[in-house]
């Protein structure tokens, strides 16, 4: 029981905040740009996508409890195989920090802190993100929980400032789209839909397994409905058209909100304050499914050392878009990838493990 | 290994701390609460600004005196004459804090787009600051200071947050931007006037195509307010009196709340629009007050007065709009939202004026305010 | 001559050795080794276990033909005429008749809490340590340790440090046992127990831990009795020592122990499911585990009606934010993100601020420096002077630094804030470390605005994220258990409705009363 570090809230915790991140600054764009005002309907296609994609996860996890995505490779594939597939799962999870990190700097480098060097605002982003690599799954876990509020919040922050303000010719027609436009707007809502993906990690880590489905389909829908929501009220506010053009239309949607007599007339520093608060949950827990997986693969000796040498990747492949549309490629390409091994690896495992009978 | 990564990490972020990239002291900079764009001989733009007169003494710091200087520069670009105005000024010019932007007429015919772009691109400009079209000089705006006023451009802004007259809609640059880039609606702007130092906002001026075509006045603005400003202000109609010979007669309603729908029909491959306003007023002078008054009937002589008289305006304003060719109350958004297939078939603007406008105008009278109408 | 000098010297160094030794002896005697029933030798291994020491009372009582016996003592730690009445009583019952010492000392009325016997050297140093007077009798190899321990201790008072409007007011005392005997006063429950242990190699102090037997988790309390066990250091001057050395994390900057001077709410804490250690010589309990809201919480919340308490105690979390984020924030919009502020304060703040010579976060340090410094100065002074500090520092820091264009007018209103929100903060030890961790907040606010606020906090959240206290999460409520938890925490439910204890303390028995 000593590896049993998490319990069943801060699992839940956990994968809110994988979630929920640079998505909720980009997602009504992403959607308005392929669907238009049928976004919210791809964002319901997602989610449901995604809770079958998490039911093909949680069945292959369910048969190792025991077991990272590591040990769960080796025992259906064999020793060489499963390094290839650890690796191939390092390198996801290091791409998606590192592409996050970079968006990240890149918002505040807009918004915030136009004159420092993008290299100041990545090498904090990661310290803080290390500094959670030293202290364990345990931290982690308690950090994700306590954080949890401030991501929920930034989404409400949103919600209640448009509320009032949507405006219906904006949102409608709500079923005008093409077959062809909705799979591609319902794959630009899984990429801000992923998170589930860090269970390959976690999963053993968790102290109460029984729970653990239901959990993780009521913290999905809860997402899907919050990205719902949060879609409808950003293009009922902005209207498509307007949408297409802002890179980060709900900071712009800050912008536009007047909140005179309040101590802070401008919301919008106060709103990203918070969404860093989410965004440094994201890169936290998929910086550390990255190292901890380098430690896992590694010989205990080298493992202690490997920190450093993560840190100078990770720092590297942020620093490699030269504008922020390479970043918005990077993220895109992260995306794919993260679906098809969420998809395809699982697949594989579970019907080879099927095959071989490893499976009791 | 861990202590000396711990170390190492401790070492360089110290050495991050050192340089204070984005550390710029607040009173670096003159913080610009309003401009104004004028046109310039040889295409150039001339930006003017009221700099408020620097204080020594800390204790008397009146923070928003009439004491500013109205300075301008010369530039192709707001940015390129705002940067030799900090050059002069030996300091650092500040947008974060813009709130009101003057353009004059010119500008609003030929260069709006440059202007908003450049506005709108801006990470620290605030999408919520209001814009003005002058009839004259948008620099006379700048320089015009009641003596009444404690600050000219807070006042200026002030006048915008509550608006009291009806007379215009205020538009921030968000809703400008909005309606200009998008099809289906044209965007306006209220227009200023300067006599006698004294800053008068009526009217609207109408935008298409990226350009000023044409204007309102201010009882077209009145009843467009009606229809596409969804906040609400009081307002007063005064009537003469019909029931009685005497002419001098009047009565004012004033009109507490209202409320306003847009409903458009497709028939016939033709747009069928029909505009609903309902008023709720109660009456508020009445010079004839007289015995035996029935006030169910007057309640309904007058409102009927009232409907009649809203209908011409807005019946006046359609037509203008017709004119013009320009969609103002947005009635594109609404046939987009609902007929989206049509709407990917035609041009819009072919077919905006053959578009059928009917109304429904129903005002309701609730009360005579303090006083009863029957004299006894 | 030189060879003589040498010698001498050595000789001189010799001797100083020996001295030394003598003093430093411990054990003259094996380890469990039993008294002989010669009087002379065991007083003669007394003797020289305390070094000859002056205050070490041996007084020899010729018994006549019978009993040679000797009373063995510390002079100041024993009540004398009591002890001068048990010799009294003592001969007037003997010259009655010749039975046997021990009859005697059962059957007479002497003036006497308790008489043990005692057969160990070890035993008998310890007792004479503690105060206890030993008797030893020519002959006999078992000595009586009389209790007429008599330390001169203050009479129960209010604390200075924790003030409460209502509810008791009596504060813990530097007797171990009157404290102890405060907190069995308020739970009279067979299942308050009392564990002791001895603490410290040379100061031999008695520490308590005291629980509740039925509702702490015992796991918990033999950790922490095994954590007491497994000091390994000289001196417990007071119950904090044992915080400081207990501690899970030694080094991190937040308390993770609560010490209280108040015995109500150690048997409210006690009632919680939480443990409290009691050392003598000290009128300070430590409560253990400790999670960070139990640093906001004070007693006075339970004997207000819940309403006010939770005003209050929202009240006081305001003030903590403020201590910590007045000042940084301040600096995060004058000087990085200058575009957050309302229009009507920007243009105020730039203009007062022409005059100032400092860059903003110097002259925000200076500011927090004099501030810090005038706290300090006024914590520890004679209460003389104490005005003599408020008229210097109101003065100076509040008016003429204004005045002379030192410092601007509204940096000096921020940092009277954030003073003012630290004084809402009654725990002690709380406060301080926000006080530490409010300068590195200005700093990294001076250098990258909100963005590097927001990364300290991050930074500082996840150093409490992994911290514990005895196994408990020091963030409890809000990083591991459901919203209910932790919205008990932040309010104090009405008692009518309080059936459960706090679950995040680890507890064995979470009800408190049957519904």
């Amino acid at each position: 029981m000593k590896d049993r570090k998490i319990n069943i809230y801060q699992y839940r915790a956990i994968l809110i905040t994988a979630t929920i991140g640079i998505g909720l600054i980009t997602l009504p764009r992403a959607l308005a740009n392929k669907v238009s005002t049928a976004s919210w309907l791809a964002m319901t296609l997602g989610t449901v996508i995604l809770i079958v994609i998490s039911f093909l996860i949680l069945r292959l996890l369910n048969y190792f409890p025991n077991n990272n995505i590591y040990e769960i490779s080796q025992t259906i594939l064999g020793k060489y195989l499963s390094i290839i597939i650890t690796l191939i799962f390092i390198s996801y999870y290091t791409l998606v920090t590192s592409s996050t990190v970079r968006f990240t700097t890149d918002a505040i480098n807009v918004w915030m802190l136009p004159l420092t060097p993008m290299s100041a605002i990545i090498f904090i982003l990661l310290i803080v993100s290390s500094y959670v690599c030293l202290k364990g799954t345990e931290t982690l876990g308690r950090f994700c929980t306590a954080f949890l509020f401030f991501n929920i919040l930034s989404v409400l922050l949103v919600l209640f400032f448009t509320f009032t303000k949507v405006k219906p010719y904006n949102i409608q027609p709500y079923f005008h789209t093409t077959f062809v436009e909705l799979l591609k707007g319902t794959k630009e809502s899984l990429l801000s839909l992923l998170g589930i993906e860090t269970f390959f990690v976690f999963h053993k880590f968790i102290n109460n397994e029984q729970d653990v489905a239901s959990s993780t389909y009521k913290s999905i829908i809860f997402i899907g409905i919050l990205y719902v929501l949060l879609v409808e009220a950003t293009i009922g506010y902005f209207g498509v058209d307007q949408i297409k053009t802002l890179v980060f239309p709900v900071i712009s949607l800050f912008k536009t909100i007047e909140v005179r007599y309040f101590i802070f007339e401008r919301i919008e520093l106060f709103f990203l304050t918070l969404w860093l608060a989410a965004a440094f949950t994201t890169i936290c827990i998929y910086y550390y499914c990255g190292f901890y997986l380098l430690k896992v693969l590694l010989p205990k000796k080298v493992s202690h050392a490997i920190l450093p040498i993560y840190f100078a990747i990770t720092f590297y492949l942020s620093r490699l878009p030269q504008n922020i549309d390479e970043t918005f490629k990077l993220l895109n390409y992260t995306g794919n990838l993260g679906i098809l091994i969420c998809l395809i690896i699982t697949v594989l495992l579970l019907s080879i493990g099927k095959i071989r009978g490893v499976f009791r | 290994m861990r202590k000396i990564c711990l170390l190492l990490i401790f070492i360089l972020t110290i050495i991050l701390m050192i340089g204070c990239w984005d550390f710029k002291q607040i009173d670096n900079y003159y913080i610009l609460t309003g401009l104004s764009i004028d046109k310039g001989e040889d295409n150039e733009l001339i930006v003017s600004t009221r700099i408020s007169a620097p204080i020594t003494g800390l204790q008397t710091s009146n923070t928003f005196t009439t004491e500013g200087r109205v300075i301008s520069r010369k530039g192709t670009t707001i940015l390129n004459a705002l940067q030799k105005m900090s050059n002069e000024l030996k300091k650092e010019i500040f947008l974060g804090h813009l709130q009101v932007i003057i353009i004059s007429k010119e500008i609003a015919k030929t260069d709006v787009a440059n202007i908003v772009d450049s506005l709108s691109r801006n990470p620290n400009i605030q999408r919520k600051l209001y814009i003005i079209v002058c009839q004259e000089e948008a620099k006379k705006v700048m320089e015009a200071v009641n003596p009444l006023d404690v600050a000219p451009i807070p006042d200026l802004v002030n006048m915008f947050d509550i608006n009291k007259t009806n007379n215009f809609i205020p538009i921030t640059l968000d809703e400008f931007i909005f309606k200009y880039k998008s099809s289906g609606y044209d965007a306006l702007l209220p227009i200023a006037k300067v006599s006698n130092q004294i800053i008068e906002v009526n009217g609207m001026a109408i935008f298409h195509n990226n350009s000023y075509i044409g204007e309102l006045n201010g009882e077209e603005s009145r009843v467009l307010s009606l229809l596409i400003y969804p906040k609400f202000t009081t307002e007063y109609y005064t009537l003469s009196q019909k029931d009685t010979k005497n002419t001098s007669d009047f009565v004012t309603v004033k009109i507490d709340n209202k409320s306003s729908k847009i409903k458009v029909n497709l028939k016939d491959n033709r747009i069928e629009t029909k505009l609903y306003i309902k008023l709720y007023a109660q009456i508020t002078e009445y010079s004839n007050t007289k015995e035996n008054q029935d006030v169910q009937q007057l309640y309904n002589i007058v409102s009927k007065q009232l409907e009649e008289r809203l209908k011409i305006e807005l019946e006046s304003l359609i037509k203008k709009s017709k004119e013009y060719n320009t969609d103002i109350l947005g009635i594109g958004k609404y046939v987009r939202a609902k007929y989206q297939d049509y709407w990917d078939t035609i041009n819009w603007e072919d077919k905006y004026s053959n578009t059928k406008f009917s109304t429904d105008i129903n005002v309701i009278i609730r009360s005579s305010s303090s006083t009863k109408l029957i004299a006894n | 001559m030189l060879r003589k000098i040498k010698n001498i010297l050595r000789a001189a160094r010799n001797q100083g050795d020996k001295t030394y030794e003598s003093k430093i002896v411990d054990a003259s005697y094996e380890k469990n080794e039993r008294l002989s029933s010669s009087l002379k030798k065991n007083i003669d291994n007394i003797r020289k276990t305390f070094g000859d020491s002056d205050d070490l009372q041996i007084r020899k009582i010729p018994g006549g033909s019978v009993y040679n016996f000797v009373l063995i003592f510390i002079d100041g730690l024993v009540k004398e005429d009591d002890l001068n009445e048990f010799i009294l009583k003592y001969f007037s019952f003997k010259n009655k008749e010749s039975t046997s010492f021990k009859e005697i000392i059962i059957n007479s009325n002497l003036p006497v809490t308790s008489i043990h016997e005692v057969q160990d050297y070890s035993d008998i140093i310890a007792h004479i340590l503690n105060g206890l007077s030993i008797l030893m009798i020519e002959g006999s190899n078992t000595a009586y340790a009389l209790d007429y321990i008599c330390f001169n201790k203050r009479s129960i008072t209010d604390s200075n440090l924790e003030k409460n409007l209502r509810g008791p007011r009596e504060a813990f005392i530097e007797d171990i046992k009157t404290n102890l005997a405060l907190l069995r006063k308020r739970i009279k429950s067979r299942n308050f127990q009392v564990d002791k242990l001895t603490i410290g190699s040379r100061t031999n102090t008695d520490v308590a831990i005291v629980y509740i037997r039925d509702i702490v988790n015992l796991d918990i309390v033999n950790e922490v009795k095994s954590r007491l066990v497994n000091i390994n250091y000289d001196d417990v001057q007071d119950s904090t020592y044992l915080a400081h050395l207990i501690s899970d994390n030694p080094i991190t900057i937040f308390p993770l122990m609560a010490p209280t001077e108040k015995p109500d709410k150690v048997s409210s804490s006690l009632l919680n499911g939480r443990i409290a250690l009691l050392s003598d010589n000290s009128p300070t309990a430590i409560l253990l585990p400790s999670v960070f809201t139990d640093f906001l919480h004070v007693q006075d919340d339970f004997y207000e009606r819940f309403y006010s308490a939770f005003a209050s105690r929202v009240i006081r979390y305001i003030g903590a934010f403020l201590a910590v984020f007045s000042t940084p924030i301040y600096i995060a919009l004058t000087a990085v993100n200058v575009d957050m502020l309302p229009t009507k304060l920007a243009i105020p703040f730039s203009q007062v601020r022409y005059v100032v010579p400092f860059p903003l976060i110097v002259e925000a340090l200076i500011m927090e420096i004099t501030l810090e410094v005038l706290r300090e100065a006024g914590l520890r002074i004679p209460n003389p002077i104490g005005p003599a500090i408020s008229i210097v520092g109101g003065l100076v820091v509040g008016q003429t630094a204004v005045n002379a264009g030192l410092i601007s007018p509204f940096l000096t209103i921020i940092v009277a804030l954030s003073a003012i929100g630290s004084f809402t903060v009654t725990s002690v030890d709380l406060v301080t470390s926000l006080r530490i961790i409010k300068f590195l907040f200005i700093i990294s606010s001076g250098v990258f605005g909100l963005f590097g606020l927001g990364a300290s906090v991050s930074l500082l959240i996840i150093h409490s994220c992994s911290l514990t206290s005895f196994g408990v999460p020091y963030l409890a409520p809000f990083s591991e258990t459901s919203i209910k938890d932790a919205f008990n925490s932040i309010f104090r439910k009405p008692f009518i409705i309080d059936f459960e204890r706090n679950r995040y303390y680890r507890i064995k028995n979470e009800t408190r009363v049957k519904k």
